[in-house]
């Protein structure tokens, strides 16, 4: 397993002492990162303090007093969250200029650890421009770049298995699931992309090496991209897989990394396996339970298990949860009843926040679906998008309430917003919201989800070392 | 010219006008010749068409636009439309035959479609699949009234001999043609059909014997595609089918306590041919019983038994051979109607396992460009219904593989009882064909071949009863495959001179012994597309 890479101890030692910008900016951060510990950033913080003074040094003291980089939980506050929750309030409080809240902003980054080829505390999202002595990628990127432009027109990578994907990446062990949606576009047999899968997972990559990949990959930036595990070929709580999830969700905890993490599952997890999740620190976990009332026949998969499950994982209060209210398929999952009773369901299990997503569907799926003898989704489909149409999405949001049940959502109290910007999501471990689930839409267009933030918008330099900007793909 | 621009200009205007006219009373004209057929379209849907088509004038078009106005009114009074168009003319023939059709109107077809809007877990059916969901529930429960869960009735006999069940195939292949606008056919082949069929029972979990619903739709999508194709050929033409026969009296009988294994073969073959042949009001069809059995007894009951129909003319003849094994009957018979100026002629097997209701998927097959003969095969993807579902036994399959290397013919099933063949072909082929023993399908393919005709495939829906693991029915491939390479030698395909594998190893291991070492997922040869 790769070292975490940083600076030089050795070097730190003789720096300047001031975390303002400048041309010693590389050294400070070496200094402030020698001291970096994967049990705690507040030494690193109490270093940062000695080299500053006046309103920045109280902000720091504040960081360091209040532990204002760990939510009460215990989990670490993450990267992407430094500037919402951390940041601005400080600014704000100590009235620091610019040069002083981006010293303040420089400090924070330095209590990160930047394993792979990607970011620096004062680069974050650049490419390094020298890798650490004795790392050594498992690919370089240019056969990381080569693989993908072989990708298919959803960008999967069979080759590499790290893809990039609509709104991170999709970081995929092997392919093969036997759950047997009918609407899954891995599923047996030979796809629209000339794709062949199995049911059965099998020749999966053990973590250790998906994680080397991840981390040798140009596009992958350390607490930024967001990853999706087996999000595109597997499921990652199959009792199979779980083993390789886990281990490789440690790894990712041990580096320290706090990207945002996904798992999107049909499947369930025991509470033991839940309590393991609890316990991770850094990385900031979602797991993500689909519900959607689809007949058994288009989806096999226990729905009253995974009911159960969604309401033994909601209960936690270290886990990020999300109520996956997909796929609506239009005439298949479309009635009032199931409309209903999948609100109940999510009432009942207690989820907060609830995401809408629709369908894709192509030709392929409706012969699978024919040969299924399942009835075919209705609506106009676009291929590589979802359809959900605004008539039955607002539909869902104001399905009539149950005789016997309280309501499900207001038809007046929701507003659909997407949750593509992380200071939007209540930490884990806040008190749930009064009144009934807050639905967030994944729907059909070329909007993104909350799994889907636009990761390609971000700036990205690059180091001469590395091959010029053109020599790469562009990430889809 | 100024004027005469003018002219044009206006003319093509009020055609326009008139022919937009003609498009936006076409849903309305449908409706109302539907609601008076049971619901049947594509007849409808057709005869506009061709009046759409017919039209040249503005005035022509408002005298068609009249027309589809009166449909419903012509209809009701079994009037015909007084349009100067033959085809149009014919087009509705064919309308008021559907609308006259005992089977296009049924209580119990409306119900099970009103009941077939949706899935009992609540989705609803897409309009293409409903009339599937619909004949699929109306087979499941005649099965279950007529046979409950014992036992695994034949299917010939459930959806061919028994009136019933022969007429609730009938009654859903006619709305699977188009039903209110909707038909399946249009929109997915017949291999995802039958796919959809297996589908529904496993989700539906019906315990039905012998999954004879499945075998019921099937057999109706391919009756329904058979009769789409005849309704969109209204040709004045005729049609001669030979049926050999030899020791089958108690076949061609009606079943019935001292006969329990009658089939009253030849009075359902004429019925599935009439239904058929509603389609084409102005065709003909005949069928030539061909008894090579010395005492005449299938012939006396063909007599007694065979059912008379305005459209079917049903012949009777006896001659014996000697050296004839099927083969001497089904030539001859050829010859005879081939003679008769029938321009397509067939020849089928008498017992029910190929329902004459699927002609029509041959005659399509024959439309194809150059092709001469059309193989009904049991073997194809879309082919149904005769084999369990691991296909056929192994010395079949490599009795196949061995025609096709020993004559050059890449087909699926060369000894499928139910063949069709154009005049021309025949008239070419059957002077060199000499073989009139159980090989004479494969002589006469190579003949057909050797003359310039593609020999093409069709799957059909067979109607016969298979016990999984059991070998079939028992034949002498050794001694049909001695002929099979005289043939070749015949045909300047001497197996001497060139690389056979497969035939060397069959005469090195005789053909049991080479079928057992044929690895169990062969796969037939793939048929010319």
């Amino acid at each position: 397993m790769t070292a975490p890479v940083t600076a030089s101890r050795a070097a730190a030692t003789e720096q300047p002492a001031t975390l303002l910008a400048g041309p010693h900016r590389a050294d400070t951060a070496r200094l402030l990162q020698s001291v970096l510990d994967t049990a705690g950033p507040y030494e690193a913080v109490a270093a940062a303090r000695r080299l500053s003074g006046g309103p920045l040094g109280h902000a720091l003291a504040d960081v360091a007093a209040q532990r204002m980089l760990h939510e009460p939980s215990g989990r670490r506050v993450p990267f992407q969250e430094l500037g919402s929750r951390v940041l601005t309030p400080l600014s704000r409080k100590y009235d620091l200029d610019p040069a002083h809240a981006e010293a303040l902003r420089f400090a924070l980054r330095c209590r990160f650890f930047y394993p792979g080829i990607v970011g620096t505390p004062d680069a974050p999202f650049a490419l390094k421009p020298e890798l650490p002595d004795g790392y050594q990628p498992i690919a370089t990127p240019e056969q990381i770049a080569a693989a993908q432009s072989k990708a298919g027109p959803d960008g999967l990578n069979t080759s590499y298995m790290i893809s990039q994907m609509k709104g991170g990446m999709s970081a995929d062990f092997g392919i093969g699931c036997p759950l047997m949606c009918a609407y899954c576009y891995r599923r047996e047999g030979a796809t629209v992309d000339g794709y062949l899968g199995s049911w059965e997972p099998k020749g999966f990559l053990t973590a250790e090496e998906v994680i080397q990949r991840l981390l040798a990959h140009p596009w992958f930036t350390p607490h930024v991209t967001p990853i999706g595990l087996h999000m595109s070929t597997s499921e990652a709580f199959l009792p199979r897989l779980w083993p390789r999830t886990w281990e490789a969700l440690q790894r990712l905890d041990a580096l320290g990394l706090t990207n945002r993490v996904s798992c999107i599952t049909k499947h369930t997890l025991t509470d033991e396996q839940i309590g393991q999740l609890e316990s991770l620190v850094n990385v900031d976990l979602d797991v993500n339970v689909c519900y959607a009332a689809m007949p058994d026949a288009v989806e096999p998969a226990n729905k009253q298990r995974r009911a159960d499950f969604l309401r033994r994982v909601l209960a936690s209060d270290k886990l990020n949860v999300l109520a996956y209210y997909r796929p609506i398929a239009e005439g298949v999952n479309t009635t009032d009843e199931h409309m209903r009773h999948v609100w109940q369901t999510f009432k009942e299990a207690g989820a907060r926040t609830v995401v809408l997503g629709g369908l894709k569907f192509a030709d392929d799926h409706a012969r699978s679906f024919m040969s299924y003898g399942l009835p075919l989704p209705q609506g106009t489909f676009t291929p590589g998008k979802k359809l959900l149409t605004a008539a039955t999405e607002q539909r869902s949001l104001t399905a009539p309430a149950p005789a016997t049940a309280s309501p499900g959502p207001s038809p007046h109290s929701p507003t659909p917003t997407r949750r593509s910007t992380p200071s939007t999501w209540p930490p884990a471990g806040s008190p749930s919201p009064p009144g009934p689930p807050t639905p967030v839409c994944c729907t059909a267009s070329s909007a993104p989800c909350s799994r889907h933030p636009p990761s390609a918008t971000r700036p990205v330099t690059r180091s001469p070392r590395w091959p010029p900007p053109a020599a790469l793909p562009a990430p889809r | 010219m100024f004027d005469t621009a003018a002219t044009d200009a206006v003319a093509r205007h009020r055609h326009a006008q008139a022919s937009a006219a003609l498009d936006a009373r076409r849903e309305q004209a449908i409706a109302e010749i539907a609601s008076r057929a049971g619901g049947l379209t594509l007849a409808a849907s057709l005869w506009l068409d061709e009046l759409r088509a017919a039209v040249t004038t503005p005035e022509q078009a408002e005298e068609a636009l009249a027309t589809a106005r009166a449909a419903g009114r012509l209809l009701d009074s079994g009037g015909a439309p007084d349009v100067p168009w033959p085809a149009a003319r014919a087009r509705w023939r064919q309308v008021t035959a559907a609308a006259r059709s005992e089977t296009a109107h049924s209580g119990a077809w409306d119900r099970a479609w009103d009941q077939a809007a949706g899935t009992p877990d609540g989705s609803a059916w897409d309009p293409a699949q409903r009339g599937l969901a619909a004949g699929y529930a109306l087979m499941t429960a005649h099965v279950l009234r007529r046979y409950g869960n014992a036992g695994t009735p034949p299917p010939d006999r459930c959806w061919a001999t028994e009136p019933d069940g022969r007429t609730l195939v009938q009654v859903v292949a006619d709305h699977l043609t188009g039903h209110l606008g909707h038909s399946p056919l249009a929109h997915f082949d017949d291999k995802l059909l039958i796919d959809f069929a297996r589908g529904l029972a496993k989700n539906n979990r019906d315990k039905v014997p012998g999954e004879l619903q499945v075998r019921g739709l099937v057999a109706a999508v391919k009756a329904a595609r058979s009769k789409t194709w005849l309704l969109g050929k209204p040709l004045r033409t005729s049609v001669g089918i030979v049926v050999p026969v030899r020791g089958e009296a108690r076949r061609i009988t009606p079943p019935d306590a001292q006969n329990p294994d009658g089939l009253d073969a030849l009075a359902v073959k004429v019925a599935q041919l009439a239904w058929l042949l509603e389609a084409w009001p102005d065709a003909h069809a005949e069928i030539l019983v061909v008894d090579e059995d010395p005492d005449g007894a299938s012939a006396n009951a063909a007599r007694r038994f065979a059912a008379g129909h305005p459209q079917v003319t049903v012949t009777i003849a006896r001659r014996h051979e000697e050296t004839s094994a099927k083969g001497g009957a089904v030539l001859w018979g050829l010859a005879q109607l081939v003679g008769a100026g029938h321009p397509v002629v067939a020849y089928a097997d008498l017992d029910l396992t190929y329902p004459l209701d699927q002609l029509g998927l041959l005659l399509a097959a024959l439309d194809q460009p150059g092709a001469g003969a059309a193989i009904g095969s049991r073997r194809r993807a879309d082919s149904h219904g005769y084999y369990p579902p691991g296909g056929p036994n192994p010395a079949a399959r490599l009795y196949q593989r061995a025609v096709t290397e020993l004559l050059g013919l890449p087909v699926s099933d060369p000894q499928a009882g139910f063949k069709a063949f154009t005049a021309s072909a025949l008239r070419a082929a059957l002077p060199k064909v000499t073989d009139h023993g159980l090989s004479f399908d494969t002589g006469l393919l190579a003949a057909v071949a050797a003359a310039g005709h593609a020999v093409t495939e069709t799957g059909v829906a067979a109607l016969h009863l298979y016990t999984d693991g059991h070998p079939g029915t028992p034949r002498d491939y050794d001694a049909m495959l001695r002929a099979v390479c005289e043939q070749a030698v015949r045909h300047g395909r001497d197996p001497v001179e060139r690389d056979t594998p497969v035939w060397d190893k069959i005469q090195a291991a005789g053909l049991a012994g080479a079928a057992r070492s044929l690895p169990a997922g062969v796969a037939i040869g793939s048929p010319p597309s």
